[in-house]
């Protein structure tokens, strides 16, 4: 009985090990909303946002936090900072010690003021979506936004790579990202589908492309290219589209034949076909 | 079913005990039946994994065979007059999917159909515009590169996805089904292979006052379609290789609703692509528009492909032109 009960725990585990296996993927997806294009002062400095907020290097900065900067003191940087012909200590009157910020003599002319200046602020927001990972020597990084080409990259010396779609409404979409060799040709897409939500920065990181074997795919897609461009993309399914719900005709009924399903008429699966072999 | 006992017999003791000693093991499968047999508890354990082993393929292999379409949410309250929302869902489950086409029907006695959403559909190019009257909505429509579930940012998980919000006005007490007439779901294989499906159609229970739990419904798209890049294209496998326009955009809001085109000063009008351009000169600037389900307006223009004014437009009216002046001059000169 013992043996029976440790077998079906080796099941359980087993079982869990399937389904841990079945959704472990190491591309992970995450969505922060920039420090800098919050609209928030984050920092607490009065500040908001970049190009407001001096902390801000640029609307997809993460952090609004100033970065400090510890000056040289005047009396101890070796210049004539208040024109009186006099450098430093012990030489400026104006100096208590070396490490004395100001060479300035003890009256001051002039009043104080605004530290800063204040101003209609212009909300300026920013919603991107970053694509992170490795690939080969190379190889041309292509994202596709609901089958639309939304931009593209080369991988860098280290064979990493990342591509910013700048600027994408919110809303859901369907993202293909493949990589292309040196002789053209293309890996299986990676699709993802996610919802974008306004003013935040998706990344989808830890994508990985590996080399193109020697004689597993040519330049063109092997179906579905009905105008034979070496693309499958809107063109081919508007002539597919022209068909559907129509009896073929001419020389289209071979191409159906050849790039298609080949049932004789434009369905549903001949829109799956191109679907697979969709390039943007 | 003492045959498929007998067969994961063998497969538990061809994984415990490996394929060499099976020969020798094989005598002792046949004193199975006899209860007091010294191996029982050891055989009683085998049959259990194998059980659970069985349980594991089981369970595996109907995770990739459990696409569902179903309605969010499955049963719902409503009042008369007061608008209703449901959600039309695809789960794939584990599969990776990329076509759809679907019918369901609705009591036109008890829904009135106020609007059908698609802005947020994980359906990237339509290739029926889905249509919601008559006591039927219809769609159909594909995702290149696949789809297997929209990502939970928080956990990486896989989740079902919204093909399409359905509004009603419901018109009546009463009970309204939304049945699953006609689906249709492939797999992303590049065979076209059929997904195994499974429907659950949905349900709403009509009262006449506040008994309904469900929020009335109120949506209000203000922005337009997205921007959008129409391309004119010659292919001799439609309209006899005509100049044609073809076009697609999104909007993330309400979804599309249809296309209109102008072509140089003649009127707007309703068109799909591809569209088979009526000035086969392409010397006319094209408007296409794109107007989303709330009435928003996404327009843009394809510059005219040749000038109007060509060489041999010009060529005639120049040769007259220029005739009659010397006729003129002529004239004159001889009456002086």
């Amino acid at each position: 009985m013992r043996q029976g009960a440790l077998l079906i725990i080796a099941a359980i585990i087993l079982r869990v090990a399937v389904v841990a296996y079945a959704d472990t993927s190491s591309v992970s997806v995450s969505i922060v909303t920039p420090a800098c294009s919050d609209t928030l002062d984050n920092d607490s400095d009065t500040l908001v946002d970049y190009p407001a907020d001096p902390g801000c290097s640029s609307l997809t900065d993460l952090d609004e936090t100033d970065s400090v900067v510890t000056p040289t003191p005047e009396c101890g940087d070796d210049l004539d900072n208040d024109s009186d012909g006099k450098t430093d200590y012990p030489a400026d009157l104006g100096c208590d010690s070396t490490t004395d910020t100001s060479e300035s003599g003890e009256i001051s002319v002039g009043g104080g003021g605004p530290i800063s200046g204040g101003g209609g602020a212009t909300v300026i927001t920013v919603t991107q979506v970053i694509f992170e990972g490795t690939a080969f020597v190379g190889a041309k990084i292509v994202v596709l936004a609901d089958g639309v080409f939304a931009g593209s990259t080369k991988t860098k010396n280290d064979d990493s790579f990342v591509l910013t779609i700048p600027e994408i409404s919110p809303g859901t979409y369907i993202f293909n990202i493949y990589a292309v060799d040196l002789s053209g040709r293309s890996t299986r897409p990676f699709s993802y589908a996610l919802q974008i939500t306004k003013n935040t920065l998706t990344y989808i990181t830890g994508i990985k492309f590996s080399q193109i074997e020697e004689g597993t795919v040519g330049v063109c897609p092997p179906r579905a290219d009905l105008n034979q461009d070496c693309k499958v993309d809107l063109v081919d399914f508007s002539i597919a589209a022209f068909w559907w719900d129509r009896s073929l005709e001419g020389e289209f009924k071979q191409i159906e034949d050849k790039f298609l399903s080949g049932d004789g008429e434009i369905s549903l699966e001949d829109f799956s076909i191109l679907a697979y072999y969709w390039t943007g | 079913m003492a045959t498929v006992r007998s067969v994961w017999k063998i497969l538990v003791y061809w994984l415990i005990i490996g394929p060499d000693k099976m020969k020798s093991q094989s005598s002792k499968l046949k004193v199975q039946r006899n209860p007091k047999s010294p191996n029982s508890n050891l055989k009683f354990g085998f049959l259990v994994f194998g059980w659970a082993l069985g349980f594991v393929v089981w369970s595996f292999a109907t995770r990739a065979d459990a696409t569902r379409l179903y309605f969010e949410p499955t049963n719902t309250t409503a009042s008369v007059g007061s608008d209703v929302k449901v959600d039309l869902m695809l789960d794939p489950e584990g599969e990776d999917l990329n076509a759809i086409e679907l019918e369901v029907t609705y009591p036109e006695d008890l829904l009135v159909p106020k609007d059908l959403l698609t802005g947020r559909s994980v359906i990237s190019i339509w290739v029926k515009q889905a249509s919601l009257k008559a006591g039927t909505l219809n769609l159909a429509g594909i995702i290149p590169g696949g789809f297997s579930g929209l990502i939970d940012p928080e956990t990486d998980k896989l989740g079902p996805g919204l093909l399409a919000s359905l509004i009603f006005s419901p018109s009546r007490v009463g009970t309204a089904d939304l049945n699953f007439t006609a689906a249709k779901v492939i797999k992303n294989d590049g065979k076209a292979s059929p997904a195994n499906l499974k429907t659950q159609s949905g349900l709403i229970m009509i009262y006449n006052s506040i008994n309904a739990t469900s929020s009335a419904y109120d949506y209000h798209d203000q922005t337009p379609p997205n921007d959008f890049v129409p391309e004119i294209v010659t292919n001799s496998s439609f309209y006899a290789g005509k100049y044609t326009i073809i076009f697609a955009t999104q909007d993330d809001e309400s979804g599309i609703d249809h296309y209109e085109i102008k072509e140089g000063k003649m009127d707007f009008k309703r068109a799909e692509s591809p569209y088979l351009l009526e000035n086969q000169t392409l010397n006319d600037t094209i408007y296409v528009r794109a107007i989303d389900r709330a009435g928003n307006e996404q327009t843009v223009k394809v510059m005219p492909r040749n000038s109007k004014f060509s060489y041999k437009s010009i060529l005639l009216p120049s040769t007259v032109l220029i005739i009659a002046l010397l006729s003129i001059w002529h004239f004159r000169k001889r009456k002086l």
